[in-house]
């Protein structure tokens, strides 16, 4: 080589026209990976992106030796992962933190799980009990350092998992989609950990589906199909609108906006990444320009679809509005809300030392056909309250009345609730038990005695709903994605045509696509079904786009309910919870603070744009006056 | 529904900090067995109160409230009443001895009432002492004692150290699949599965009714120890391969008294003929 290697520039891990194809019984093999070359630099921050099934996983695992390449070549530090005498100082040199939290620590207690990997390389005593310090204080878990995991929540584990790869002083450290299954919380934390851990030298791999997340690294190699689709810096592959639709991925609001400004005329420079970045870009674009773009006359001034939408949400949160308005106005036509919880109190682990307020005199009425986001951090007391709701749990103090059945009464039928609610739990696709898609469909159908016919019609109903086709319906379940069987579980919910729909986080550990195209057929159900929606998630973004009105819990109580313009507009309130702003709302904040003067009831992207557009007009229009 | 985690006491440890909690786990351990086979071995009245008084003493040393050590007791309660009064009523009369009541095979007589007077006892005691230790006895602790308590026989190939490993891993996973199973109930009970609502007596159904728990149950199970493999492989983990060890398990002084004592408790009270 020619240049002097630089500390900066030495590669760490190599990978050289690698292929991996696992064994396809009664098939030809499946190929996951087809010839990947890459180079993992010392101190280097990638990130690993592209739709679920793309290959990342696969990847990541051929990094320290995990999985050995059918054909081609992966190195680490020189050594070769082919060779298995090899393998044991690779697995030090590349330390690796998984997706699930739960599966991935060994030990009943925090610090003997951080030593263990220790232990596994014969590290003498007292130099463990210095690195298991070092790294529990590291990730902030020194005062756990006792606890029992199960005591843990799953941002609090994944920092552990950490800590026990931090201990073994790796050069790199693999995250596989290590914040997909942590709430917002949970996962700034594990991204602040991140952070350090680049500055203080770690190479850093990123496996994600969270743009924001990848947008922090120094390079992103974007996977599809099991090849390399592109690999540069974070500007270049969000600004390549080609890249991005193919792999699926979703550009930052800030990148989205200004593209979408450029097309319609302005000339917005340097494809900003950061609402920073844009406040600059649109400085010097009103610069720039002498006059705003001419409107071209097919493009119209807002999209229909917009318009109906807005004009929908206002009508419903009108009615909303009648709802709320507890001064004995009209509620529904018979007078009664479909859902009615009043002073509702529970207990966790009553009458045990480990006794824990879940719920304080929560009271709130749900009209029926709202479309209702329930968000909070976990332990706020959201899943204790939707469980209220199909009476899994009954009340201890207070009542819940779902369309005329009062749980709090023993002699109420709880399975004909049951059938009125329809409740899928987080991840419900590891309740699937049946071989075949269709019998797991069709389940609740069955328990509650239709004839084969009913059932039939039921689960082509439920299964076109979710938008797989009827014909799925003898496909084995083990062969499908995660999307796909989030969907099947979600199909055996609907399948019994309920009033009510509660959903807890129907759309965590997706990639973007998928969570899009579950949400917008969730939002075609209730309006073409009437359905109500319960929708509990911690990602604000969703309930900005399609919730008509949103409870915000904090520890046990409902402590802010308005529709979602109004819980925008009040940050202040919002982060005294704890919250942050959806990225459209937060987008339009940082540039009114900037002195642009956009629409601030503005919810989500595809307005944001066109509010942005219209900010930019005025503002000529009005220096154009003045001048 | 029910809290199906709340019944799990395994692994609850209450941290006091005592002396009993400082202890040597492989000592504490020893210590343990000796203790229990002074409570199990005697039938005398006086001997089972004086060991009853001693594991009131041990708790009282590890600084573990009473209320405590008895909860996992409360469940256990009506067999237990259920038990006495069998064994009272049944126990055969010793010749020449004055019987109080009869009828046909039951009888009430004193050597009966001695009988279950020291059982009762006993069962106290056994319940205090087993909850001394494992209150005062992280999992890890527990598991690591035994490890190097049979490390001397690893070298008849008894795999020590593996079965340490499986034990500590079972632990780990016990509440873990409870919190599964709790959900899996509740998340097929939302479809409509009758689960606890089927008269027992329909065997069929209840039986048919477990299997949307057993089958993902399973599954996930599985699921995760693959997952639990990969990462423990990725941690360097490679079976057989000489590892070092977590654990600072320095025996002290205290610690042999302790067990000195235990045993010279353990000796007199088997050996002294107590009159009852």
């Amino acid at each position: 080589m020619n240049h002097v290697q630089t500390e900066n520039n030495r590669v760490v891990i190599e990978l050289v026209d690698a292929c991996v194809a696992y064994d396809n019984p009664g098939g030809p093999p499946k190929e996951a990976l087809r010839g990947v070359t890459l180079e993992i630099r010392e101190g280097e921050f990638v990130a690993l992106v592209g739709p679920n099934g793309s290959g990342k996983s696969t990847l990541s695992k051929l990094l320290n030796g995990l999985l050995i390449p059918t054909e081609g070549t992966v190195r680490v530090r020189g050594l070769d992962t082919q060779n298995a005498r090899n393998l044991h100082e690779i697995r030090r040199i590349v330390g690796m933190v998984f997706q699930d939290p739960e599966n991935q620590m060994v030990s009943t207690i925090v610090e003997d799980d951080v030593a263990f990997g220790l232990e596994n390389y014969g590290v003498p005593y007292d130099e463990m009990v210095k690195r298991v310090e070092e790294a529990l204080v590291a990730v902030g878990m020194w005062e756990h350092r006792r606890r029992p995991p199960h005591q843990l929540s799953g941002g609090q584990k994944q920092r552990v998992a950490i800590a026990s790869v931090v201990a073994m002083r790796p050069h790199c450290i693999v995250f596989d989609e290590a914040t997909s299954m942590l709430d917002v919380e949970g996962r700034e934390s594990v991204m602040e950990i991140v952070r350090t851990l680049h500055k203080s030298g770690h190479s850093i791999v990123m496996v994600t589906h969270h743009m924001e997340e990848a947008l922090e690294a120094d390079r992103i190699v974007v996977m599809k199909d099991g090849r390399v689709l592109k690999n540069a810096s974070p500007r270049d592959v969000f600004c390549d609108e080609v890249c991005i639709r193919d792999a699926m991925l979703e550009a930052p609001i800030a990148t989205d906006v200004a593209a979408r400004l450029v097309k319609v005329g302005w000339p917005v420079p340097d494809s900003p990444l950061t609402s920073d970045e844009l406040v600059t870009a649109l400085r010097r674009t009103i610069f720039a320009s002498a006059s705003p773009p001419r409107r071209p006359n097919d493009t119209p001034v807002s999209f229909p679809s917009f318009e109906a939408k807005a004009a929908s949400r206002k009508h419903r949160a009108s009615a909303f509005r009648d709802a709320s308005d507890d001064a004995g106005g009209p509620l529904d036509h018979l007078g009664v809300p479909l859902i009615r919880i009043q002073h509702l109190t529970h207990t966790y682990m009553r009458g045990t030392p480990m006794e824990r307020k879940s719920l304080r005199d929560v009271s709130v009425d749900i009209p029926a056909g709202q479309f209702v986001a329930i968000v909070g951090h976990t332990g706020s007391g959201k899943s204790t309250l939707i469980q209220h709701l199909n009476g899994l749990i009954r009340p201890q103090e207070g009542s819940v009345v779902v369309d005329g059945l009062d749980t709090s009464l023993q002699k109420t039928d709880l399975r004909a609730l049951r059938r009125i609610v329809g409740l899928a739990f987080q991840s419900p696709e590891d309740q699937l038990f049946e071989p075949l898609i269709g019998d797991d469909v069709a389940f609740g159908p069955f328990q509650y005695g239709m004839t084969i016919l009913e059932a039939r019609e039921r689960v082509k109903f439920a299964m076109e709903a979710v938008g797989l086709g009827f014909d799925w319906r003898d496909r084995s379940i083990y062969n499908l994605s995660g999307g796909e069987r989030r969907k099947v579980a979600l199909a055996g919910v609907l399948a019994m045509k309920p009033k009510v729909l509660i959903l807890d986080e129907p759309t965590s550990g997706l990639d973007p696509q998928s969570r899009s195209e579950i949400a917008k057929r969730l939002v075609r159900l209730q309006n073409n079904e009437s359905l109500t929606v319960i929708w509990v998630t911690h990602q604000l973004e969703e309930a900005a786009q399609f919730a008509d009105r949103i409870l915000v819990m904090d520890s046990g109580e409902i402590v802010l309910d308005s529709s979602p313009a109004q819980l925008f507009a009040d940050v202040a309130r919002l982060s005294s919870v704890g919250l942050r702003l959806p990225e459209a709302p937060n987008l339009v904040q940082h540039l009114n603070g900037a002195g642009f003067d956009v629409d601030p009831s503005i919810l989500t992207r595809d307005q944001a744009w066109l509010a942005v557009d219209d900010a930019l007009r005025r503002r000529m229009g009005e220096s154009k006056w003045k001048s | 529904m029910e809290e199906l985690s709340r019944r799990i006491t395994i692994g609850q440890y209450l941290p006091t900090g005592s002396t009993i909690h400082r202890m040597d786990p492989r000592f504490k351990l020893v210590a343990f067995v000796i203790f229990i086979v002074a409570a199990s071995s005697s039938y005398s009245v006086i001997a089972n109160l004086i060991v009853f008084i001693a594991a009131i003493a041990a708790l009282a040393l590890a600084k573990i409230p009473l209320r405590f050590a008895l909860n996992g007791l409360v469940p256990a309660i009506p067999i237990v009443v259920i038990m006495m009064v069998f064994q009272l009523l049944f126990h055969q009369a010793q010749k020449g001895e004055v019987v109080w009541w009869q009828w046909g095979i039951l009888n009430l007589s004193p050597s009966g009432v001695h009988l279950v007077a020291a059982s009762v006892i006993k069962f106290f005691s056994i319940v205090l002492i087993v909850s001394t230790f494992t209150l005062s006895t992280a999992l890890t602790e527990i598991t690591r004692g035994l490890e190097q308590l049979l490390r001397p026989l690893s070298k008849m190939r008894f795999p020590a150290h593996e079965v340490a490993l499986i034990v500590t891993i079972m632990l780990r996973f016990v509440p873990t699949l409870a919190e599964e199973a709790e959900r899996l109930m509740k998340a097929q009970a939302s479809r409509g599965a009758a689960i606890g609502t089927v008269p027992r007596w329909q065997v069929v159904r209840r039986v048919r009714g477990i299997l949307p728990l057993i089958v993902p149950l399973f599954v996930n199970a599985l699921r995760r120890g693959e997952q639990l493999a990969l990462a423990m492989e990725a941690r360097g983990y490679v079976p057989g391969l000489t590892r070092s060890s977590y654990s600072s398990m320095r025996k002290s002084a205290r610690d042999v008294v302790y067990v000195l004592v235990c045993l010279a408790f353990c000796i007199g009270v088997l050996a002294i003929p107590f009159p009852i």
